[in-house]
């Protein structure tokens, strides 16, 4: 059921309080010109039509949902990243040794070699004694 | 016999977009110059913005143009142009807090007919040695009350009670029912008239 419409007074002084609104304008000649800034707005717009990502904003902006999902799936993206980041190492997959020292000592058959340094003893050479500094006085 | 000074008769609506539709630019700026008072007035109305308003309303007749091909007809022309106007106007004040005007309109940019319009002058002629003031307050009251209703209460406020649109009218525009707009009128007329009541008595 509609409302009853008020017939009081103060809605009638309202209303006209209202139209009031009617007489404010913009600036002179505004209305002269503004037929022409469309006209250049659209020649524009021919020219240089919109990019695929500011129709995407735009699409983002009119549908709240939209905006909604696409938050809701860059999230899940980043948790499962950083999820399988965290959990693959664990699963036995190909493991990287750290250094050729370790590869030669510890590593298990099959492990991968993660350097480009030379085995250890292909090229050794002669060690040199290292003399402390010293200060002159 | 016709007299030899009497305009030609201007096309109607749905055969400038017609023309439009084929291409003529001179067809749709014609539309622009029939309805550019409205949608500017629509959307100033929302937004208390002179630059926000000008900018949304050459957005909205620029995707008029974009647009123009998928118009079937099914409503006016006036009606489709609106709806695009106060859907961008409503998606602009969503994303954009709405926020206090820095270019409020001066009393120059009253036009002559308010300052001597009989409301205009009874409600502050008491008030003649400040009329001016007067007057630029009462402005800035208008603006702030319509500020402080929701989107949907403030955009019937405008329609019907500043731009007189019909119920049915504002309904297809809103794309709801007249009973929803009539119910929305009320509350937002309920709303000023608390914010405005000093103005009212």
């Amino acid at each position: 059921m509609d409302p009853v419409p008020p017939q009081s007074n103060d809605f009638e002084r309202l209303q006209r309080l209202l139209a009031l609104k009617r007489h404010e304008s913009p600036p002179p000649g505004f209305f002269n010109r503004f037929p022409d800034q469309v006209r250049a707005r659209i020649t524009q717009a021919d020219l240089v039509p919109e990019s695929w990502w500011q129709r995407w904003l735009a699409a983002v902006s009119v549908k709240p949902a939209w905006a909604t999902a696409y938050a809701v799936v860059a999230s899940l993206l980043v948790i499962g990243g950083v999820w399988l980041a965290k959990t693959s190492p664990a699963d036995g997959g190909p493991q990287l040794a750290n250094s050729p020292a370790q590869s030669g000592a510890t590593n298990p058959p099959g492990a991968l070699l993660a350097s480009n340094a030379p085995p250890p003893g292909l090229f050794n050479t002669p060690s040199l004694p290292v003399q402390p500094a010293e200060f002159k006085r | 016999m016709p007299a030899a000074s009497e305009a030609p008769a201007q096309p109607d609506d749905i055969t400038l977009v017609r023309q439009a539709q084929d291409g003529d630019a001179a067809a749709f700026d014609e539309l622009v110059r029939r309805y550019q008072r409205q949608i500017y007035g629509v959307i100033y109305h929302m937004t208390s913005h002179h630059e926000d308003a000008s900018d949304l309303a050459q957005e909205a007749f620029v995707k008029a143009w974009q647009a123009l091909k998928s118009f079937k007809g099914d409503s006016s022309f006036f009606t489709w142009i609106y709806r695009i106007a106060v859907n961008r106007t409503l998606n602009h004040l969503k994303t954009r807090k709405f926020r206090e005007s820095k270019h409020r309109f001066s009393i120059n940019d009253l036009d002559a007919e308010a300052e001597n319009h009989p409301d205009m002058v009874a409600l502050v002629a008491h008030n003649t040695p400040r009329r001016d003031l007067a007057l630029v307050e009462l402005q800035e009251r208008l603006n702030e009350a319509m500020a402080q209703l929701s989107e949907n209460h403030r955009l019937v406020v405008t329609l019907h009670d500043i731009q007189g649109l019909p119920h049915e009218a504002i309904a297809h525009i809103m794309n709801c029912n007249t009973a929803t707009v009539r119910t929305r009128l009320f509350y937002a007329r309920q709303q000023l008239q608390g914010i405005l009541s000093d103005y009212l008595k």
